[in-house]
């Protein structure tokens, strides 16, 4: 043996020790930087400020049979004002299913509804600097997934599904440094976005032929290699080819169904579906789509409750049985099934004392300020795998808060250690086995 | 006068006829100077949404658009954290319409000295490079299922077209 072909040998045998322990019987290319719990989040912000006397206290019946055990009646004096729903999508109510955190804590920061999103989807405090306009300062959970995932997480694994299109959609990515749009999440406020306005833009289609897809494609790149400008300042989140040509078919089916009156009341809710349920109709349909890694999806309508009690325990029962479709559409999708860990939560609670709005059965309004300690009184349930999640356990004490979500979510998926040094929270770890 | 007097005079006649025939150049039309080079790299600043979709239309359609299709697209575009994806749907929204103004691909093939500037005169607002003219007559030329629309489709979804 020549010292050439000895060299060659030893440099592809080093080559092949160093490769194989990477190359996993999963297909993936790369371990992740942790052991998984499981392979799938769904963290669902619900849905707009709930306090707990509602929700876990049960003081007006049982508004959320779908998710909590038990069958307190809902009062007399607001049943009339509750919607017919349809019975409950799930076998036994979701709690049985995992974990409740009976006394949850929004602990510090204004109870600004913007403020909760922000520190449920960043793990951070905010305080009354937070900017409206900016992305946040702290990278968000889908930044510290895709960055922090080996191999990188795809962002057509990462969704951020906002049921609104103002403010919200600035929490897909952060200004921290060595994060940004590059590790961002694929945003989308879906009942603005699939709407009779924007229908007519999304069903264009110039219908392009295989070799028009390849020139335009050719053209494009080689007027991006010339462009010297602004490429450092990344635009926006972005996909790869093959990812990008998937959403873009997806899109055409959802507005071909739209158009065809498909999504105006899919789950059949007797005086139709709310906003609420239209966003978690549009995030089960991305589970289906694409079974991301990480989805994040939040509904607000609770929120009615500054000028209607009656109407926020009403959508407080619709949110309940839309995480019930939502659990039970991640456990009839091959993927996702028994390997998923939903989460829910709510951004805030809402104050012990009332507003002087009363509804037309009498009841007083809610509104959710900083002052008031009840407004940071809020729950949390994790609902997972058995194995893996505790079922049907309930945690009494004050144990838990909103900054422990991000860290969870990150043990959950295995970047714990790359995401290290910026999250104040710690794992739930009562959870979990 | 005396002799003293008239050489005083004498030079400073010649001096500020030196200095009065200096030739002006005359640099100020009162009108905003548009360089166009070929350079892209000074474009550093992001559209933002509204001037995207507005400067896009105007591009297109050779006119301004309409508030109500403004909020359409606005309402698209705002709604979507991929803008590429949203980009290229606008962008077969705007040239699949009638109305769009693109050149047939006759005059393009049989023009393409003219075509190819205009072109990135019209959504670069810069001259191509010998190396762009060049890249874009031969491949134009050998392959002949290029359509204008086709080019016009590659500079709407380009990077540079995102900047300023």
């Amino acid at each position: 043996m020549n010292r050439r072909s000895f060299v060659k040998k030893v440099g592809l045998t080093a080559a092949g020790v160093l490769t194989l322990p990477y190359i996993l019987p999963t297909g993936r290319l790369f371990a992740a930087t942790g052991s998984r719990k499981a392979n799938h989040v769904v963290f669902c912000l619900f849905a707009g400020g709930v306090r707990s006397i509602e929700s876990i206290y049960k003081n007006d019946g049982n508004l959320m049979p779908n998710m909590l055990n038990g069958t307190e009646p809902i009062s007399a004096d607001i049943i009339n004002s509750m919607s017919p729903l349809p019975s409950s999508p799930l076998i036994q109510p979701l709690q049985n299913s995992g974990t409740l955190f009976r006394q949850f804590r929004f602990g510090s920061g204004p109870t600004g509804h913007f403020n909760g999103h922000t520190t449920a989807i960043t793990g951070q405090h905010t305080n009354n600097t937070l900017s409206l306009r900016e992305h946040p300062s702290f990278p968000t959970v889908f930044e510290l997934y895709r960055k922090h995932s080996n191999p990188i997480g795809a962002a057509k694994n990462t969704w951020w599904v906002s049921n609104s299109s103002n403010l919200y959609p600035i929490l897909n990515y952060s200004q921290y440094p060595g994060y940004g749009p590059e590790f961002g999440a694929n945003q989308i406020s879906p009942s603005s976005f699939f709407s009779s306005r924007t229908k007519d833009v999304l069903d264009a289609d110039l219908n392009l032929n295989a070799n028009e897809k390849l020139a335009i494609s050719d053209m494009r790149n080689f007027l991006n290699y010339n462009f010297a400008g602004g490429l450092d300042q990344l635009a926006n989140v972005k996909n790869t080819q093959a990812e990008a040509e998937q959403i873009q078919a997806w899109i055409k089916k959802m507005i071909g169904e739209y158009k065809a009156g498909l999504h105006s009341n899919p789950w059949g809710i007797s005086g139709g579906m709310n906003g609420d349920m239209r966003n978690v109709f549009y995030a089960e349909e991305i589970i289906k789509e694409f079974t991301p890694e990480l989805l994040v999806v939040n509904m607000t309508d609770v929120d009615v409750a500054h000028t209607n009690f009656s109407g926020y325990c009403n959508n407080l029962r619709k949110a309940d049985w839309a995480v019930a479709h939502l659990w039970n559409t991640i456990q009839n999708t091959p993927g996702m099934a028994n390997d998923t860990v939903l989460i829910v939560a709510p951004e805030i609670g809402r104050n012990g004392q009332t507003n002087s709005l009363v509804d037309a059965n009498g009841r007083f309004a809610l509104d959710h300020t900083s002052s008031d300690p009840i407004a940071r009184e809020i729950f949390c349930l994790i609902a997972g795998p058995q194995g893996v999640v505790e079922q049907g356990k309930v945690i009494n004490n004050i144990e838990g808060e909103s900054i422990d979500i991000v860290p969870t979510i990150a043990d959950i998926l295995g970047f714990k250690n790359g995401a290290s040094g910026i999250l104040p929270g710690s794992t739930l770890t009562n959870a979990f086995i | 006068m005396n002799i003293s007097m008239i050489k005083y005079f004498a030079a400073a006649f010649l001096v500020f006829t030196l200095i009065a025939c200096k030739k002006q150049v005359v640099t100020d039309y009162q009108i905003k100077t548009l360089h166009l080079d070929s350079e892209s790299g000074n474009k550093v600043n992001l559209k933002s949404d509204l001037q995207l979709i507005t400067i896009m239309h105007a591009d297109v359609f050779g006119t301004s658009i309409s508030s109500e299709k403004l909020k359409s697209l606005n309402q698209t575009y705002a709604s979507f954290g991929d803008k590429d994806i949203v980009i290229e749907k606008i962008t077969q929204y705007f040239l699949s319409d009638a109305a769009a103004q693109i050149p047939t691909d006759g005059y393009m093939r049989a023009n393409l000295d003219q075509f190819i500037p205009a072109t990135y005169i019209k959504f670069f607002v810069r001259n191509p490079t010998e190396a762009e003219l060049w890249y874009f007559k031969e491949l134009i030329q050998k392959d002949g299922t290029i359509t204008a629309r086709d080019v016009y489709y590659a500079f709407l979804t380009a990077e540079e077209y995102k900047y300023y």
